[in-house]
């Protein structure tokens, strides 16, 4: 009996600690109060402005082609990037991309973009974002309020529902699941946690039409929606390092400087959106979760994609091309001999989608080649 | 009692050579690292070891980061093993608790002991570190102070109070090997076996760290937050890593104990 009691004691210690977790996470939370789900969306959109700060974490389990180009956007959407962020307004906020021995830290002001690489210990500066126009993911645009603008920017009323409300990063947050109607769409559906006290989305899943496994997820360990001081945003490089003015766009603009080559005005029933300024050749059609960007590939890098996306052991053959599919994301590179001229064609589309997307280009191409 | 550990523990000439190996290694990478003047890129290789080039007093931080990894665990794992499986191996464990003194008590000193050899290993590679990297590599051109991985100049007096945080971090992350290793002094009587058991664990949980299929895992894992100090080089300090690792460090250091307590007041000692 002597011998038992202190390892029951030990036992009891152990499960309590290893229980508490748990315990916490079952501890009910309450509904805010917000109402339906359209109310809850609108709640969301509203907070698009409000400030905030916090510590969060994105998982992505999209095997991306790797290309010299595209290897930032791979490491982002296929695997686990940690980021900080203190967001004051949309041209006034910084966001740290942290690893283990290092740090990549972008600070936004409305004059400019400074990208400070503690690694290469240099600063690269950019001309301030322009809205709406085409380029890469960046780290940013996987913070949760950053992706749910993004996704539930087409979402309409009849297309969400509520979840039960549930603790993200020590806060109480109402859930909201937006469920894609167009049979073309990659994604299935969308899952957002909204902060109670100020609507700020503080968890993203996104979940693909194959598999119960969020294909990318984006949630804040660490969440505050006061607004961060003007002190945390600024940025003044560095003694010593290196200050250079980088091109916004690399393989984006490489495509986007091919003029204009009668890409459609209406691509599966998507209208195009304006382009921007000197990307003329990128045409963007659809919006919220189902979205395609359509543009002619130059020769290099075309051939470059291309060899990446054969080694991927989804990669299929079309009669239209090499296509490939990553979770709820499809890109596909047409064949010239078929099409005219090798186009990339991309966005959250089945591999049916790229087909079609495909067919309804070939005229367009074949006139204009 | 204490005094009687810790003089044993000290009296040791293998304690002193243990620390003096723990330094070896930072004074070797000091040496030519001045000697060729080549630092790898910043970002690859230990942390801050690209910026001792520029000035060696950070190369107290650069010394913790080479060590805590592997030699570190290593040598506090040894010591720890031996705390009561040494006395078993040696025949001398018998002799202790026929003193008037409970055994929970020898448990106490005996960890106390270890404490303090944590503390003397953290604190002499942080100071030989300092020493070496100024005598070496000389002193940095921004007036004391250091670029943080934010980028901006972090205050001679900023980087005093992140590295005393910094060595405090590191010795509590140690102490949760110590105390694996003094649960498996008590199960064993022979010292290498609780040293290369608790080794064995530590490389296990380093292991699991780089499968993405023990993500689940990972928050709960011993050596997870090891490298978080790297963290109060920051601007501003992320705090989140080094509660947590505190936090996970406290529960395995109570748990181990606890394990070690129950064992040891209870098992019939025999050598």
């Amino acid at each position: 009996m002597r011998r038992t009691w202190r390892w029951v004691v030990v036992a009891a210690v152990v499960a309590v600690l290893v229980g508490l977790p748990s315990l916490v996470r079952a501890f009910p939370v309450g509904q805010s109060g917000t109402g339906s789900a359209a109310a809850l969306l609108e709640r969301i959109r509203a907070s698009r402005t409000h400030p905030y700060s916090g510590y969060a974490e994105s998982t992505g389990s999209l095997a991306l082609p790797t290309t010299d180009q595209l290897s930032d956007v791979a490491s982002l959407l296929g695997g686990r990037t940690q980021v900080r962020a203190w967001w004051r307004s949309a041209d006034d906020w910084r966001s740290d991309t942290v690893t283990p021995a290092g740090e990549l830290s972008t600070r936004t002001s409305p004059t400019e973009v400074q990208v400070w690489d503690f690694e290469d210990s240099d600063v690269a500066v950019t001309g301030p974002d322009v809205t709406g126009a085409v380029r890469l993911p960046r780290v940013g645009d996987t913070l949760p309020p950053e992706l749910a603008a993004r996704l539930l920017s087409g979402a309409t009323a009849a297309q969400v529902s509520t979840l039960p409300p549930r603790r993200v990063a020590g806060r109480a947050a109402d859930g909201l699941r937006m469920t894609t109607g167009d049979p073309l769409s990659s994604i299935a559906r969308v899952d957002v946690w909204a902060d109670q006290a100020s609507g700020i989305p503080v968890l993203v899943e996104v979940f693909g039409r194959t598999g119960d496994t969020a294909a990318l997820s984006s949630t804040f360990l660490d969440f505050t929606d006061t607004e961060p001081s003007v002190q945390e945003v600024a940025f003044s490089p560095p003694p010593g390092a290196r200050v250079f003015t980088r091109q916004r766009f690399d393989l984006v603009r490489a495509i986007g400087q091919i003029p204009d080559t009668n890409l459609p005005a209406r691509l599966l029933g998507f209208d195009r959106t304006p382009s921007q300024p000197g990307l003329e050749g990128i045409g963007q059609y659809g919006s919220g979760v189902t979205q395609i960007a359509v543009g002619a590939l130059p020769e290099r890098a075309a051939r470059s994609l291309i060899e990446q996306i054969r080694l991927a052991s989804t990669a299929v053959k079309l009669p239209e091309g090499t296509a490939i599919s990553v979770g709820p994301v499809s890109l596909l590179v047409t064949d010239p001999q078929v099409t005219g001229q090798t186009w990339l064609v991309a966005g959250t589309l089945t591999p049916q989608g790229l087909a079609q997307a495909a067919t309804q280009l070939r005229p367009t191409a074949t006139a204009s080649s | 009692m204490r005094n009687v550990e810790l003089v044993k523990l000290f009296g040791r000439r293998r304690t002193w050579v243990s620390l003096l190996l723990l330094n070896l290694l930072p004074t070797i990478v000091a040496g030519l690292l001045a000697w060729t003047g080549l630092a790898p890129r910043p970002g690859s290789g230990p942390a801050f070891l690209s910026a001792v080039v520029a000035d060696g007093s950070l190369f107290a931080i650069a010394a913790l980061a080479i060590v805590l990894p592997l030699f570190l665990p290593i040598a506090i794992a040894v010591v720890a093993g031996e705390s009561v499986a040494g006395e078993a191996q040696a025949g001398t464990l018998r002799y202790l608790l026929i003193r008037p003194v409970g055994r929970t008590r020898l448990l106490v000193r005996k960890l106390g002991a270890v404490t303090a050899f944590v503390l003397a290993a953290v604190l002499s590679v942080a100071a030989i570190g300092f020493l070496v990297g100024r005598l070496l590599l000389g002193k940095g051109t921004l007036a004391g102070g250091m670029i943080s991985l934010s980028g901006s100049v972090l205050t001679p007096g900023d980087i005093a109070w992140r590295t005393a945080v910094a060595i405090a971090f590191v010795t509590i992350s140690m102490l949760g090997v110590a105390a694996l290793a003094i649960f498996l002094s008590t199960l064993t009587d022979s010292p290498q076996s609780a040293s290369l058991g608790a080794m064995a664990f530590l490389i296990g949980s380093s292991l699991l760290l780089t499968v993405d299929a023990a993500r689940p895992l990972q928050p709960y894992l011993p050596t997870r937050y090891w490298l978080s100090f790297v963290d109060l080089y920051r601007d501003p300090v992320l705090w989140s890593n080094i509660e947590r690792g505190v936090a996970l460090q406290a529960v395995y250091v109570v748990v181990f104990l606890l394990a070690a307590w129950a064992n040891f007041t209870t098992r019939d000692v025999t050598s």
